[in-house]
């Protein structure tokens, strides 16, 4: 999966595109840290737009950053659920945990 | 062994095309042993079949997290001996895939059988997908069990999602085995 990050004041975009599985990890918690460890930064956005598949590791993955977020006082959101991404967060009551759109 | 791969028929797969109960329905039979489990991407492989029935977008996505929630069991908790709650603890899922990296690098011996095939149901079209491991089968109930109290939501929480999307799951032999029944239409 790639992950591309932009930040613009206080807000910064985790873009994914590709298979949000367990073989992201590695990628997703690289650009996840450092954007959690950003100071500037006080809400992070995540672009599911070019998600293609995820999984139940990448549900976990998220629950992670939103964990990290939140000790750095950083909002978390999820922007761009489409699909079938959208009905597996929602069957995941994501829509609970995140600020989904 | 090299993996086997049954190809359908001559029928044509055609999922706007509805075939009467009784015609044979197309079925993918696919054996991985400990080389494919070890080097190849098996998902890919399997969502080209998945992808070629033709479904919609929606219903894609929902096979695929189905299909690697429990292919990832099977090899994880069936072969490999992981158990998921380590997860939930901090720093766990680091651990975890670095055990896992491990595991599956020393790993000499056992497979995972797939199958995936329509079947006709009392006028619904289902997708069947099992999912059968040579392990020592695991505690499928404990672990959807932890799901529920454990708030970091890591362990647990993708077998009640398959629950939740599927028609059927079920589980057999000593926990090595499970079928999933997943509407198309």
């Amino acid at each position: 999966m790639d992950v591309k990050v932009q930040v613009s004041g206080e807000k910064a975009t985790l873009s994914l595109s590709g298979r949000f599985d367990f073989t992201a990890y590695k990628e997703f918690r690289q650009h996840a840290d450092r954007t959690v460890q950003n100071n500037g930064v006080t809400g992070v956005e995540v672009d599911l737009r070019g998600v293609e598949y995820l999984d139940s590791s990448a549900l976990g993955m998220l629950l992670l950053l939103k964990e990290n977020a939140e000790k750095s006082k950083q909002s978390v959101s999820l922007v761009n659920c489409q699909g079938a991404v959208r009905r597996i967060l929602e069957v995941a009551n994501f829509d609970k945990l995140f600020r989904l759109s | 062994m090299d993996p086997v791969v049954l190809l359908p028929s001559r029928e044509r797969i055609n999922a706007g095309e509805r075939l009467s109960q009784p015609e044979r329905q197309w079925r993918v039979h696919v054996e991985l042993s400990v080389t494919e489990l070890k080097s190849l991407d098996v998902m890919p492989w399997l969502m080209w079949w998945v992808d070629n029935i033709q479904l919609e977008e929606q219903r894609r996505g929902q096979v695929f997290l189905i299909l690697s929630e429990l292919l990832n069991n099977a090899l994880d908790h069936g072969l490999l001996g992981l158990d998921s709650r380590l997860k939930a603890e901090s720093g766990g899922f680091e651990c975890y895939i670095q055990i896992r990296t491990d595991r599956l690098a020393a790993l000499s011996a056992g497979f995972i059988d797939i199958e995936m095939g329509r079947v006709w149901q009392a006028e619904r079209e289902l997708l069947r997908l099992g999912v059968k491991d040579s392990g020592p089968g695991f505690d499928h109930v404990a672990m959807s069990q932890a799901g529920l109290t454990d708030n970091s939501g890591f362990s647990g929480r993708g077998l009640g999602l398959v629950r939740d999307l599927c028609e059927t799951l079920e589980y057999r032999g000593n926990g090595n085995e499970v079928v999933a029944l997943y509407r198309i239409n």
